[in-house]
């Protein structure tokens, strides 16, 4: 197994985020939080990078345990963050933000393809003719590539990504789509979070449902697609 | 040139003198918070002891040069030690800002107590290094070499820092943290030694700004107080974390000062806070700041 | 006129030096000339102002209000180090006589921290729960302001040697509890008035610090100007913060003015760095003021860079006297990190810190009590040889003192310092020209 959480418990001061969540990732996989807003998928990803630190559980990454690991340790073992905010350096340029995902003295998988930023920008056409505008020149579909793109420079194994289809156009929505699947292919399993669940349904092989920061569903997304009663009681009705 | 004219020109020059001694110890504070989000109420100390060090090394070794060398590397490494053994721990306290803030309000009022066991409460004086000692012809104007000097020097700190900015991998590092330091650690960069390195690199520059400052100023235990309070304007005039804002509010607050006392000199002690209350109206971030 | 000044001068500091001769201590000589005498003063060898214990037994408490923290520290250090010294000079002499018994002297610290609630919070600590017999204190007329009202609630004596203002004493605000011993601002503007009246200079240009006392003192030397000297010109008059920074726009206004002389009423930090940057500029212009003889600062720019210095005091050491030199030489006796010019230097702020103390404790002995009442009795028109053998007088109905002042013009070399330009020549004037006139609005003054 890749990624194994077990029996996360997460506070925001007084507040019980998190209550006993476990959730793994295998291999090659494309795994799914889904649920509505604040059920705690942010806050799961948060916590497996160590930006929002779990009181208690485990988590262990290619067997070796991450918990309560500091972000840069948590990275530096092989997770890469696309978070919501989408949280681009706006006074860098496209290519420093690039460069801000390498991580220095870190050698990439053995059987993985290093990404460069000629690799990068293939992927992502529109970001080589920005190399040089600032970061907070871009659109936000651009950022979204930006986002994605600087979290492969690090060589991830496994990406977190949180909302990455939230406030775009649908033509960039299937872009994100493609470029996520491209990912995937190429060796990368995501834990992804994702509100529009057609964009789910298309990428996942699994997913996990979130009630109030506890896991109320989990299982192929066949079997998801079998229980419209879970559907109904978990997901929001659109 | 008229006389007239010459008087212009010499508060023009004051007004960049002092505005570049006011960024030396501005740019480190607005660092610090743009990156650690912690106002550092000890800056001003520190700005303090550097001019205090410089005494005793150019009493132990006469030399106004190994002052400068010495000095402010002398407050770097405290600021370090400040920021690995105090600040971190505050910040690992959990109370947020504010046991940050009483933090670096302790550490200044200490080092005003050290100081004061030290070297005593006497205003102690350093002597404008006689390689620098004398006035210079600018066309008819006769202006001491050694004002010029200050602003050579800190023309001279604000290359090397914009070298290392602009051209390092720290460099980026350090503008990416002064927008997001939790989204650079998420990028596998050890945030805590680049805090402590920015913290030792401010703490180097405001001592910078004490050497430089001390052949024209009588060092005593309030030298910090009002430079502190100087580069808080700026900071918030400029922006917090804002760099290049820094740099253009404290030359204009310099000269502000300067051309105020000529002309107004009724109000010129309020003008700064004044003109800070306005950018505050209409910008509350500063003119290039992000946050509020 | 200044010659006959010197003999009366002379007269008066020789009238102590046969007192001395003769053996007569001021306790014992009532009714004759009373004052300070240099040649009683204890052998002070081994004073250390930081080692200052306080005697156990009955003892006269004096409670020390200053700023022992904060931006004006160094003042408080000056205080402590005065009051330590006379302190340790009386006890090493057995104390003085009250209430029928020797009775050595505390020192009990106030600090001020240079601010009113500060100061008046020390005040009531001192009198409610130290039970000091006298205050004393302290640089800051607005803090002075808030003892004085305190020590009239609290009935205690109190003593004022560091506030000049013109107004603490008048109407109002006058208590028969406090004594101001020193100088006012009115007597400040017209003894550099009175001395300018002799000289050349015409142009001044004035630079305060902007506060009270600065606003004040500028409004006294033009009231003395207008008076002695009709037809001098105020070329600029210009108030900078406490504690500035920079100079340099000032002094190039004063340059560009074509002042013949800058009056100014700073105290250091100020004074130095005013004096300092303006000879770094290559303004060499003469300086006029009452705080500008601060060794430290006056060694910063050298000889040439001091000289023509114009410095007004209410007390000034003459070299040339034996016991005055011999009173200073055991002054400069100070142990680390007081052994320092600051505090070598009897200046007119140690000196007339340590002066003051000596005349109310003489004032005590005569009482034979430490009692407010019975001191006010003894103190109230009496007539003191200050430290400098000159004649004071504290005059009854206003409680501030009737003494001539002086002036003097740095020069270089001379007797006192090689690495700065100094005193020389004094020139004395006469307490008809600078006492301020009694307050008309004073039921006592008639």
């Amino acid at each position: 197994m890749l990624f194994r959480a077990t029996n996360l418990n997460t506070y925001y001061g007084l507040i019980h985020a998190l209550q006993k969540i476990s959730l793994n990732v295998d291999q090659g996989e494309i795994v799914c939080l889904l649920g509505r807003n604040g059920m705690g998928k942010s806050t799961t990803l948060k916590s497996v990078m160590g930006l929002v630190p779990p009181q208690s559980g485990a988590i262990e990454f290619q067997g070796r345990s991450i918990f309560r690991a500091l972000p840069h340790k948590v990275a530096r073992a092989g997770v890469g963050l696309v978070p919501q905010e989408r949280r681009i350096f706006p006074t860098l340029t496209v290519e420093e933000n690039l460069l801000m995902g390498v991580k220095a003295g870190c050698q990439p998988p053995k059987d993985l393809e290093p990404w460069t930023l000629k690799r990068v920008y293939k992927h992502f056409n529109s970001l080589e003719r920005r190399s040089r505008n600032k970061g907070s020149q871009l659109s936000g579909g651009e950022q979204q590539m930006l986002c994605m793109g600087r979290a492969l420079m690090g060589n991830p194994l496994l990406l977190l990504v949180d909302e990455p289809s939230e406030g775009l156009a649908p033509l960039l929505v299937k872009e994100v789509r493609d470029v996520l699947l491209q990912i995937n292919q190429a060796g990368v399993s995501i834990l992804l979070v994702e509100h529009n669940l057609k964009v789910a349904m298309s990428l996942a092989h699994r997913c996990y449902l979130l009630g109030k920061g506890f896991v109320a569903f989990e299982g192929t997304m066949a079997e998801l697609q079998a229980r419209p009663d879970v559907m109904a009681k978990y997901l929001e009705v659109s | 040139m008229s006389p007239e004219t010459q008087m212009y020109l010499a508060q023009g020059i004051h007004g960049l003198a002092y505005g570049m001694l006011l960024f030396l110890v501005a740019s480190g504070l607005t660092l610090i918070f743009g990156m650690m989000g912690i106002l550092n109420i000890a800056h001003g100390a520190f700005f303090m002891l550097s001019a205090y060090l410089c005494v005793t090394v150019l009493g132990a070794t006469g030399s106004y040069w190994l002052s400068l060398l010495i000095a402010p590397l002398g407050v770097a490494l405290l600021g370090i030690l400040v920021e690995r053994f105090m600040l971190r721990r505050a910040q690992a306290s959990g109370m947020g800002h504010i046991a940050e803030l009483l933090l670096t309000l302790g550490v200044s009022l200490v080092l005003a107590e050290a100081v004061k066991l030290t070297w005593g409460t006497e205003g102690l004086q350093v002597n404008v290094p006689s390689a620098l000692a004398g006035l210079v012809n600018i066309a008819g104007l006769e202006y001491p070499i050694y004002r010029l000097f200050i602003i050579v020097l800190s023309l001279v700190v604000l290359a090397l820092l914009s070298l290392v900015l602009f051209k390092t991998r720290l460099g980026t590092i350090v503008r990416a943290a002064v927008s997001d330091p939790g989204m650079v650690s998420a990028l596998g960069v050890n945030t805590q030694i680049v805090f402590m390195l920015v913290f030792g690199l401010g703490s180097w520059m405001a001592g910078v700004a004490g050497v430089a400052a001390a052949p024209i100023l009588t060092v005593f235990p309030g030298l910090g107080d009002q430079i502190g309070m100087d580069a808080f304007v700026v900071v918030v005039v400029g922006g917090f974390g804002s760099l290049f804002g820094a740099l253009l509010a404290a030359l204009f607050l310099g000269e502000l000062n300067a051309f105020g006392i000529q002309f107004i000199p009724k109000l010129s002690p309020v003008l700064m806070f004044s003109f800070m209350a306005l950018v505050l109206a209409f910008k509350p971030t500063g003119l290039f700041g992000e946050r509020e | 006129m200044r010659v006959l000044q010197r003999t009366i001068w002379w007269g008066v500091a020789a009238t102590v030096l046969l007192g001395v001769t003769l053996g007569t201590g001021p306790a014992q000589a009532a009714g004759a000339a009373r004052g300070f005498n240099a040649s009683a003063v204890a052998d002070m060898t081994g004073f250390d102002p930081a080692k200052f214990e306080n005697p156990s037994g009955d003892v006269v408490k004096i409670g020390v209000l200053a700023p022992f923290s904060g931006d004006a520290a160094s003042v408080g250090q000056i205080y402590w180090a005065t009051g330590t010294w006379v302190a340790s000079d009386i006890n090493r002499r057995g104390g003085i006589t009250v209430d029928g018994k020797k009775k050595k002297i505390a020192l009990i610290k106030g600090d001020t921290m240079g601010k009113p609630a500060n100061t008046k919070q020390a005040v009531e600590k001192l009198c409610l729960q130290d039970k000091v017999d006298v205050l004393w204190g302290t640089a800051g007329s607005h803090l002075t302001a808030i003892i004085q009202a305190e020590a009239d609630k609290y009935k205690k004596l109190h003593l004022n040697s560091g506030s000049l203002s013109d107004t603490l004493m008048e109407g109002k605000a006058f208590t028969p509890y406090t004594f101001q011993h020193i100088w006012t601002t009115h007597s400040v503007g017209a003894t550099l008035a009175k001395f300018f009246a002799t000289r050349q200079e015409r142009k001044f240009y004035i630079l305060n610090q902007d506060y009270v006392f600065g606003h004040e003192l500028a409004e006294s030397f033009k009231a003395g100007l207008k008076k002695y000297v009709p037809d001098a010109q105020i070329v600029g008059e210009d108030f900078h913060p406490l504690f500035n920074k920079d100079f340099a726009p000032y002094l190039t206004k004063v340059k560009a003015s074509g002042a013949e002389m800058i009056f100014t009423g700073d105290w250091i930090p100020d004074s130095s760095n005013l004096l300092k940057q303006s000879r770094q500029m290559g303004i060499n212009l003469p300086v006029a003021g009452i705080f500008l003889d601060d060794i430290n600062g006056l060694i910063a720019v050298g000889p040439e860079g001091s000289k023509g210095l114009v410095f007004a005091s209410e007390l000034l050491i003459n070299f040339q006297d034996g016991i005055q030199h011999k009173w200073h030489e055991a002054w400069k006796t100070w142990a680390a990190p007081y052994n320092t010019p600051l505090y070598e230097w009897l200046g007119s702020t140690t000196g007339a810190y340590a002066e003051s103390l000596y005349w109310l404790l003489d004032a005590m002995e005569r009482a034979g009590s430490a009692d407010a009442e019975k001191v006010i009795k003894v103190w109230e028109g009496d007539e003191w040889t200050g430290l400098i053998g000159q004649k004071l007088t504290m005059r009854a109905c206003d409680h501030r003192v009737v003494r001539d002042t002086y002036v003097t013009e740095f020069v270089s070399p001379n007797k006192w310092y090689k690495d700065c330009a100094f005193m020389d020549k004094i020139t004395t004037i006469p307490a008809e020209f600078v006492t301020l006139p009694q307050p008309k609005d004073s039921s006592r003054c008639k």
